[in-house]
């Protein structure tokens, strides 16, 4: 029942799809209502950290001074223009994770009862405020910390030239280095699936350190399992953006196939945005809900509510 | 919390004496799931809602809160035929008392008002306590059940694994003999429910005589 099989993979594709395209209604409008509130909050957040930055520097022009001389003055330090980049990002950024992390308490409505309801979208955003945000902010942390490390230790060895490594210049475009993509890319799959069970071990009630905690233990234990039902999931996002990717390459060109294919970015993108993330946050929460049931049950012998007392109360 | 390797054990009977706690079961619907559903048997998010007439997301935030504090635990998990993992939860005693001193303290009024209600209603039973002497009425009732809630929390059983083997009914009753054989064996629980008779017999009118 825990371990994987290709069977088990499907299945789990299969109901956490079912049950997204049965609650489409629901994931819409909590979609719709998540980001107004997350957008709210984002412009909350943006006030508390600009307007005393503002009054600080000495005005707009003073607040854009301040920003540039990031750029000109040697002295500002790489470093401090990373940590005070992500002081002002991650708050920014803080409802948006909040959103993601309700969308999970929707699913686990789902997968502990069959249904959900637009609002209960809005109880999981307020009630676990804090605990969301603080897993998305353990993502962002664990994905991209790591990354900017790299940055800034390549910065400090090799200076600037460092990202003569990581991009390959034609012209005057610059690409990806091919080999840096993929293994960028390895590292993004391979951490965030480490950390997939987080969100719905958060909206267990675990708290956001034991809750990291439980998605490592869960994810190394049930290697098969998580990490299967995460590649899968991983796949079919690959198979949506696909067809992004072609309409970059579509543009100007008058291959059939091709236009074919760009045409399908906006259904891709509806399906991406409401039937897909759904289904992801269902079959994460499902995965975890079965990995955590505990096998050692015994049956206990059945409450029988039948047969008079003959002994009154106290 | 979820997914514990320990399970607790089912308890005969538990006083609630943490105010947190009486404060958490004050909401109606939680004092439902615990005190109506969850101490006779294990029931599920979907089974709850179906009972209480609650959406299932509001009833899944109640039992998280309850689980939290450790008054309901999770029994067993269950896959269906569709699909969904069912959580089956269970209350952690068989039955539940409020401790009254510590009711008084987490409600304030609401429980006063309460204690002096039931010694007022005394009168449908021929017993007539006059206003003065409500408020010595109610502290020797609080005393009594005080006491009454203290030796009843005390674990009288010498064999749980034979006592799981019961039938509901069987155990009630025999929890009851022993529940009433302890009360009648303590001293000072005598002492408050004879002070308790005999003030009652002393406001009692001449109706009741009849019955």
């Amino acid at each position: 029942m825990k371990n994987a099989s290709v069977r088990i993979i499907l299945d789990d594709l299969k109901v956490s799809f079912k049950f997204a395209l049965k609650n489409v209604i629901s994931y819409i409008l909590a979609l719709f209502g998540v980001l107004i509130i997350s957008g709210i909050l984002l412009v909350f957040v943006a006030i508390l950290i600009f307007v005393p930055l503002i009054f600080t520097a000495g005005g707009i022009e003073g607040m854009t001074f301040f920003f540039e001389s990031f750029g000109t003055d040697p002295s500002a330090g790489l470093a401090n223009i990373v940590v005070g980049g992500l002081a002002i990002a991650l708050p920014l950024a803080a409802p948006f994770f909040v959103a993601i992390g309700a969308l999970f308490g929707m699913g686990r409505e789902i997968v502990e009862s069959e249904g959900t309801s637009a609002e209960g979208v809005f109880t999981w955003y307020k009630k676990k405020f804090f605990s969301l945000a603080g897993g998305g902010l353990v993502l962002f942390l664990v994905v991209l910390g790591p990354l900017i490390l790299v940055i800034l230790g390549g910065i400090a060895v090799f200076g600037i030239d460092f990202f003569n490594f990581a991009l390959i210049s034609s012209g005057t475009t610059s690409t990806m280095n091919p080999i840096i993509g993929a293994v960028l890319m390895i590292w993004f799959a391979v951490s965030l699936g480490f950390l997939s069970m987080l969100f719905p071990a958060i909206i267990d009630g675990y708290s956001v350190f034991e809750a990291t905690k439980k998605s490592i233990r869960l994810s190394i234990t049930y290697f098969d399992r998580v990490f299967g039902v995460w590649m899968a999931y991983l796949l079919i996002l690959g198979a949506l953006i696909l067809p992004f990717i072609v309409t970059a390459f579509a543009m100007g060109t008058f291959e059939p196939a091709l236009i074919l294919l760009g045409s399908m970015a906006v259904p891709a993108i509806l399906f991406l945005l409401f039937v897909f993330m759904p289904a992801l946050t269902i079959g994460l929460t499902r995965v975890y809900m079965i990995l955590t049931a505990d096998d050692e049950y015994e049956e206990h012998p059945q409450e029988d509510t039948s047969g008079p007392s003959f002994i009154g109360g106290l | 919390m979820a997914g514990s390797t320990t399970k607790p054990r089912v308890k005969d009977m538990e006083i609630i004496e943490d105010k947190k706690l009486i404060q958490l079961l004050m909401e109606p619907t939680r004092a439902k799931i615990v005190f109506d559903y969850l101490v006779k048997d294990a029931m599920t998010v979907k089974q709850l809602a179906g009972v209480t007439g609650k959406n299932p997301g509001t009833i899944l935030h109640h039992i998280q809160k309850l689980k939290e504090v450790g008054l309901i635990f999770e029994e067993r998990t269950e896959q269906t035929q569709t699909g969904i993992v069912q959580r089956y939860y269970r209350a952690s005693a068989r039955e539940y008392r409020m401790g009254i001193s510590e009711m008084v303290q987490a409600t304030g009024d609401d429980a006063t008002k309460r204690l002096r209600s039931i010694i007022t209603s005394l009168s449908v039973y021929g017993i007539d306590i006059p206003e003065r002497q409500i408020g010595e009425a109610v502290d020797r009732l609080t005393a009594l059940i005080d006491r009454e809630n203290e030796i009843s929390s005390r674990n009288l059983i010498v064999n749980e694994v034979e006592l799981d083997k019961l039938s509901s009914s069987e155990r009630g009753d025999v929890s009851r003999i022993i529940r009433r054989f302890a009360l009648e064996d303590d001293s000072q629980y005598r002492e408050l429910r004879d002070s308790w008779h005999a003030f009652l017999r002393a406001h009692r009118t001449g109706a009741s005589n009849n019955v």
